[in-house]
């Protein structure tokens, strides 16, 4: 599904060059569980929002399901997150101005041909993640592990084949972890392909796959026996 | 819910949940609205003069063109009784017509009244179709028949009387009792004419008037229609050989069109007819955007500092999907949406302001919508436009935002340096039209106030005038009656009398004269005919000579081919070639052949525009019946002391003429009415723009103060005080004002430089407005930024760190 070939991501800011990834190769078949992991400032970030086309890469080819996204026009790029990929962060990033109904609406905005009725698919992402009772709430009305729940429910309204989530029980206690954890895991068993960034190993262990990263570069990939 | 009605939905969350923002937002932009609709509507009213007129496009007035030697050509604003003849004669297929006005007095009860009479030709009602509420206007042909506007019937015609009443008129064919034939719609405000009593121009009319055939008089306003514009530019080029087919050659060999000749102006240009009037138009339109565009750049800062608050939404937006177009799109349609509110507050303001506005600027603007449609339309898509342009760059900005940056981090990006600097100039930028505003709307009023108290030659004060001895009943025998009843009124200094008086010195005719000595010397000028109290009614400066003597022939009546005794003003004397005043007295002068000599030379006395340079003017004495305005100039008593008994003499001398008295000041003030108006608009736009450019500068210092909320929290933890606090988000927002005052007074300085040029008679620019806008201008400023400050610096460090 996806192959990241020579894949390097250098920052240049005011005279200080950053090497945040370094020649990463890395595929990913459709269907798997992958967790990365990696100290702080490793690049797990970087590596995952070039994943999720929002970075470009300095160096490197990146191909999905044939096509090459390293060489995609801008438009293409947003067209291709709209139809196929759902983005998770640690610190939620929902639109503060919006209720939950609406943040979740969002993520169908810029979808050009949807499934079923607009409303219907809400309604089923919101039951989904158990977050139905408080479409009207606006973010700050809601708990940490809420708010996620709502994030996940806009991240796969539009059923993508591709979840990304960056650190996504980061600011949540272990109980929120938990089931946040469970709803990614049961999307997957749907069929969803997800790439976590993770500092739990426990999470980790729940991963098909575990990537480690070292300053930039790729180090460790194992398969695991999902338990 | 597709992506138009999620713009409606965002714009309005992000309106109510920053309400501050969004109403000094809205606020701002409906005051520039405001500004820009009340100046589009003095610009409309003051453009759209005559044309309630049907057919207004097709009329022309025919007005002489002449080239005086050495100056510039002029029209007149009359024309011969002759020239519709010529016209009708040359072109059989023009709708040609004149018309005559004079004065007519009118009984009512007691006294009597004076009231403006039009006198037409037939023919001018096929050009001007003037709109009747009763009767006809064919019935008018009929002896004796006069029309009336509603008003004039109101006033002077029984209760419920109209057509078919009767009305007596005393004027120049003496006095005659008419038969309304029609009540007329009373002529608008948008309008230079006066049609309160119309009849038609009969044999009697001009039998009364037998100077009318003379040459150089020129009594009439002739009118013709015309079918479009090519043909009128056609007549119009043809009125050159017109003039040689019926006039010849001048004396000097070229052709007489040289020297005059005929020329249309279309109705609808006349009220602007002047050049300057127009220039001020455009000068007020540039100003109405002015206002407009400060009104844009508010919300140009506060969407852009907005614009970092939304980072999360936008970056969000792009996680999903949406592109940098549509991205972009939504928030140019947010600008189009808040210009639209703008645009109903804005009307809002209108309707509250313009009864404040009329009132004080003497005008009578109106909002019609519907009459106006297209007007209001048009005015709105300016707006609309507006708000769109300024919808741009928080746009760029916005759209511009990396995703991954954004969502990665807590905190938002503020549009980077480039966007702090963007909106630091754009506060200059308003603030630089604030200060060009405020020193203009100075030296306007300066200006304005020292024609009022400038030196004109004459002492304006203790001086009234009156044109009432020109009625058609004032025979000379009279007029020498009324002048003696005047000198006899106790507290009258003086009482002159001349051809006209302050504000109409086109009254005087024009001549030209030549020094004999020096052969070739011809200078054109203005004959004025005076009675030997004219200079001392006027407190008239004397530089050489002496003034005209009542008891000296030669001053008068000459006998037997002696000079005629005359006295220039300084300005004739020096366009003469006299070095000095002295110089000039004694010496002779000739008048087309006739003798003058010069006895005395006094300083100009300005009857004329300040905006007109002072003519060369001689002095003569001149018959009485030839001198129709009287001047009285009082001593010891107050105004309405000396109208009340120069109104009991006038009445017990000449009962039947109504006595009108104007101020020297009042006949003056047509000069400067205009300008004043004018200014006053100015001085709204710019207290408007002021007003804007603070609220800006509020939300902006607000925002600033926000944004740094928890690096002043911090501050105050590590012991800064509220005063240190409040001087560094001073100082942040006063730079753009100090460099705007800066940059505002060069622009100032040309601006009323190049207005100053007009007038013969102007102000010196002193640096006193420039010091005094740069005060008041960072003073509010200053007050905006400060009260906000301290706002923000007293709030409990406390709360703010634990919120955070
Ligand atoms: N926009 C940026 N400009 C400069 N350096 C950056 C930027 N984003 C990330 N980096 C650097 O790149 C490296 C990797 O960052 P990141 O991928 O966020 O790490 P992680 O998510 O593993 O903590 C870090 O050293 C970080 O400082
Ligand atoms: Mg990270």
């Amino acid at each position: 599904m996806i192959a990241l070939k020579h894949i390097s991501r250098l920052y240049r800011s005011d005279e200080i060059e950053t090497t945040a990834l370094l020649d990463v190769n890395l595929s990913i078949n459709r269907g798997e569980f992958v967790a990365i992991m990696g100290p702080s400032g490793c690049g797990k970030s970087t590596l995952l929002n070039i994943l999720g086309t929002i970075d470009r890469p300095t160096t490197g080819a990146y191909m999905f399901e044939g096509a090459d996204l390293a060489t995609m026009s801008e438009a293409g790029l947003a067209e291709h997150r709209a139809n196929h990929l759902g983005f998770i962060f640690q610190s939620f990033n929902l639109v503060d101005d919006l209720t939950i109904r609406e943040n979740i609406e969002l993520g169908l905005l810029y979808r050009k041909n949807l499934s079923g009725s607009r409303k219907a698919m809400v309604e089923e992402a919101m039951d989904q993640v158990g977050i139905a009772h408080r479409a009207r709430h606006y973010p700050h009305q809601l708990s940490g592990g809420q708010q996620q729940r709502a994030a996940i429910a806009r991240a796969i309204v539009g059923a993508p084949s591709l979840l990304l989530a960056d650190e996504p029980t980061g600011n949540l206690d272990s109980e929120n972890g938990h089931q946040v954890m469970e709803i990614l895991k049961s999307l997957n068993a749907g069929g969803v392909t997800v790439i976590m960034v993770t500092h739990s190993q426990s999470q980790a262990d729940q991963a098909s796959r575990v990537v480690n990263i070292l300053d930039g570069r790729m180090v460790l990939s194992v398969n695991r026996v999902p338990a | 819910m597709g992506m138009l009605g999620n713009v409606f939905l965002t714009f309005y969350r992000v309106t109510t949940r920053h309400p501050l923002y969004a109403a000094l937002d809205l606020l701002g932009l409906s005051f520039g609205v405001a500004v820009f609709v009340c100046l589009s509507l003095y610009i409309r009213f003051e453009t759209s003069y005559e044309r309630w007129i049907p057919n207004a496009d097709q009329i022309y007035e025919v007005r002489i063109r002449f080239t005086m030697p050495g100056k510039p050509a002029a029209f007149t604003d009359h024309s011969p009784t002759a020239l519709l003849d010529t016209l009708n004669e040359d072109y059989p297929d023009v709708i040609g017509a004149r018309l005559w006005q004079e004065d007519a007095d009118i009984r009512k009860g007691e006294t009597f009244t004076r009231e403006r009479e039009t006198l037409v030709d037939p023919a001018f009602f096929r050009i001007f179709e003037l709109p009747l509420v009763a009767g006809d206007k064919a019935s008018l042909s009929e002896p004796g028949r006069v029309l009336l506007s509603e008003s004039m019937a109101r006033k002077y015609l029984p209760h419920g009387q109209g057509v078919g009443a009767s009305i007596r008129l005393a004027d120049g064919e003496g006095s005659v009792s008419y038969v309304v034939a029609g009540i007329l719609a009373d002529v608008p405000r948008n309008s230079d004419f006066d049609f309160g009593i119309v009849r038609l121009l009969t044999p009697q009319t001009f039998a009364a008037h037998p100077r009318w055939d003379e040459l150089g008089v020129l009594p009439m306003r002739t009118w013709v229609r015309l079918p479009d514009k090519q043909a009128a530019d056609r007549l119009d080029a043809s009125f050159d050989d017109m003039t040689d087919r019926h006039l010849g050659k001048r004396d000097n060999g070229e052709p007489m069109h040289t020297l005059f000749t005929d020329r249309l102006i279309p109705l609808t240009a006349m009220h602007l007819n002047d050049p300057r009037s127009r220039s001020a138009l455009y000068t007020l339109g540039l100003v109405a955007l002015l206002g407009l565009v400060v009104a844009a750049i508010n919300h140009v800062n506060l969407a852009t500092a907005l614009a970092g608050m939304r980072a999360r939404e936008v970056a969000v937006r792009r996680t999903l999907g949406g592109t940098r177009g549509t991205l972009a799109g939504q928030f140019l349609l947010e600008a189009m949406l808040t210009s639209l509110l703008a645009w109903i507050g804005g009307l809002s303001l209108v309707e509250m302001a313009l009864p404040l506005l009329n009132q004080a600027a003497g005008l009578s603007l109106s909002l019609a919508y519907g009459a106006d449609g297209v007007f209001f339309l048009s005015m709105m898509g300016a707006v609309v436009l507006l708000g769109l342009l300024s919808g741009l760059y928080p746009a760029f900005v916005l759209s511009r935002f990396q995703p991954a940056q954004v969502l990665a981090s807590s905190r938002f990006p503020t549009g980077g340096r480039l966007g702090l600097w963007v909106r630091e100039a754009l506060v200059m930028l308003q603030f630089t039209v604030v200060a060009v505003f405020f020193i203009l709307t100075w030296g306007f009023f300066a200006q304005i106030d020292h024609l009022k108290t400038t030196d004109l030659g004459f002492r304006r004060d203790g001086l009234l005038v009156t044109k009432s001895t020109r009625d058609a009943a004032m025979t000379p025998a009279l007029l020498r009656q009324v002048w003696a009843a005047m000198r006899h009124t106790p507290g009258v200094a003086s009482v002159g009398s001349a051809e006209t008086w302050p504000g109409e010195e086109d009254g005087f005719s024009h001549a030209v004269l030549t020094v004999p000595e020096r052969a070739g010397i011809k200078v054109a000028g203005l004959r004025a005919a005076i009675d030997a109290d004219f200079f001392a009614a006027y407190g008239a400066s004397l530089l050489a000579g002496r003034f005209l003597d009542p008891a000296l022939p030669a001053d008068g009546t000459p006998s037997g081919g002696a000079p005629l005794h005359v006295v220039l003003n300084a300005k004739m004397a020096k366009a003469l070639g006299f070095e000095s005043p002295e110089q000039a007295v004694g010496r002779a002068l000739d008048l087309y052949g006739k003798p003058l000599e010069v006895v005395g030379v006094v300083g100009d006395l300005r009857f004329g525009s300040p905006k007109e340079e002072q003519e060369g003017v001689y002095y003569y004495v001149a018959p009485a019946a030839e001198r129709h305005v009287m001047a009285v100039r009082y001593e010891g008593v107050s105004e309405a002391e000396i109208r009340a008994r120069l109104a009991l003499a006038w009445h017990s001398v000449a009962p039947d003429v109504p006595l009108e008295l104007a101020s020297a000041q009042d006949s003056l003030e047509k000069y400067y009415a205009p300008d004043r108006v004018r200014s006053r608009l100015f001085g709204v736009a710019a207290a408007g723009s002021a007003l804007i450019g603070c609220l800006g500068l509020y939300g902006m210092a607000a925002f600033g103060a926000s944004r740094r909320m928890l690096e002043l929290a911090i501050r105050k933890v590590l012991g800064a005080t509220r005063g240190t606090v409040v001087r560094l988000l001073v100082r942040r927002f006063l730079r753009p004002v100090l460099l705007a005052n800066l940059l505002a007074a060069p622009i100032a300085y040309w601006t009323l430089s190049q207005w100053l040029v007009q007038f013969e008679d102007r102000i010196a620019i002193t640096p006193l407005p420039f010091i005094a806008a740069a005060g008041a201008v960072t003073a509010i400023a200053l007050m905006t930024v400060t009260a906000l400050s301290f706002a923000a610096g007293s709030r409990e460090p406390g709360r703010i760190l634990r919120n955070e």
